[in-house]
């Protein structure tokens, strides 16, 4: 930029005055301003430290009491099961009765088959697959 | 040899959080600072005071963001012009600023001169004034201004051409001729 005749004029102006300003405390004042701050800043922080010390008791508290009442219905239901199989005892005595006696009605049937009835059988059973499987050729 | 002292300073502050040594950064910047805010409020002296604080303030706390990229006057005077400028914005918010009634106060001996400086630059509008005072007072390069301004260069000769217009008018009216 080429200095003209009004730059001349406002340079002169405008650099007639003070240059340098005398601090006058200011920079105890912006100190005295940024410890407040600081305090202020340090306060807040401790403050919600305090409150989530809080919060973590209050929910440590009603954890405890979780697992107290957890373990307090746990061993209720363990109770209620024991009773339940003293009660139904008879019944379950019944079925394993009913199973050990169809077992075993089985096995002697099976003892008591012709083999040359079960070979006829077999015969049957492989014609019938034989032509089966020719239907599908 | 200010430059490297700054830099050591900052360091100081950035890894200590040392407060002496920002002491001293603030002696040393509170000047320049004091009189471009004095300037900016055409000499409220309460104003440019709390506002030179709060850019203290917050320099202190963003030191960490500072990257050396440009000296820290620079640096300093960018944070200075936001903060100004966030003043001006919650001022035009609040109420229309009337810089008519605040009454100037100044430092100096040549209080009629500092007067007249004062009263010439309210006829400037803000954009205006901050370019003449960082140009013609603190010598600030276009380039510097446009950095920290974040305006275009050619923004800032459209506003330093307008301003020098109204303030040699203004300046020729009243019957000052340069000496």
């Amino acid at each position: 930029m080429m200095e003209t005749d009004e730059d001349k004029l406002l340079h002169n102006f405008l650099n007639k005055g003070e240059k340098e300003i005398a601090d006058d405390g200011f920079s105890k004042k912006v100190m005295r301003k940024l410890y407040q701050i600081e305090h202020e800043q340090t306060e807040k922080v401790e403050q919600s430290r305090k409150q989530k010390i809080l919060q973590y008791g209050i929910f440590n508290s009603w954890t405890k009491n979780a697992s107290k009442r957890c373990w307090l219905i746990e061993n209720f239901a363990l109770a209620l099961i024991c009773i339940l199989l003293l009660l139904k005892w008879g019944r379950i005595q019944t079925l394993i009765a009913t199973f050990q006696v169809s077992a075993t009605s089985f096995l002697q049937a099976c003892a008591t088959i012709d083999p040359r009835s079960i070979i006829a059988a077999v015969i049957v059973l492989l014609i019938l697959a034989v032509k089966k499987i020719s239907t599908f050729a | 040899m200010n430059k490297p002292d700054d830099i050591v300073l900052i360091a100081k502050i950035v890894a200590d959080g040392d407060k002496k040594a920002f002491d001293i950064l603030v002696k040393r910047h509170q000047s320049p600072l004091r009189r471009f805010f004095l300037n900016q409020t055409c000499g409220n002296k309460e104003l440019s005071n709390d506002l030179a604080q709060d850019t203290f303030i917050k320099i202190y706390t963003n030191l960490g963001s500072f990257k050396n990229l440009s000296s820290f006057s620079t640096w300093l005077y960018r944070i200075a012009y936001n903060v100004y400028y966030d003043y001006i914005r919650k001022k035009k918010e609040t109420s229309e600023i009337n810089t008519e009634t605040e009454i100037p106060v100044t430092y100096s001996k040549s209080m009629e001169q500092h007067l007249d400086i004062y009263q010439s630059l309210k006829i400037l509008s803000t954009d205006e004034r901050t370019c003449i005072t960082l140009f013609y007072m603190e010598d600030l390069s276009i380039e510097k201004i446009s950095t920290l301004t974040k305006w275009p260069s050619g923004t800032i000769k459209s506003h330093l051409s307008r301003g020098k217009q109204k303030l040699a008018t203004y300046l020729k009216q009243n019957g000052y001729d340069g000496n």
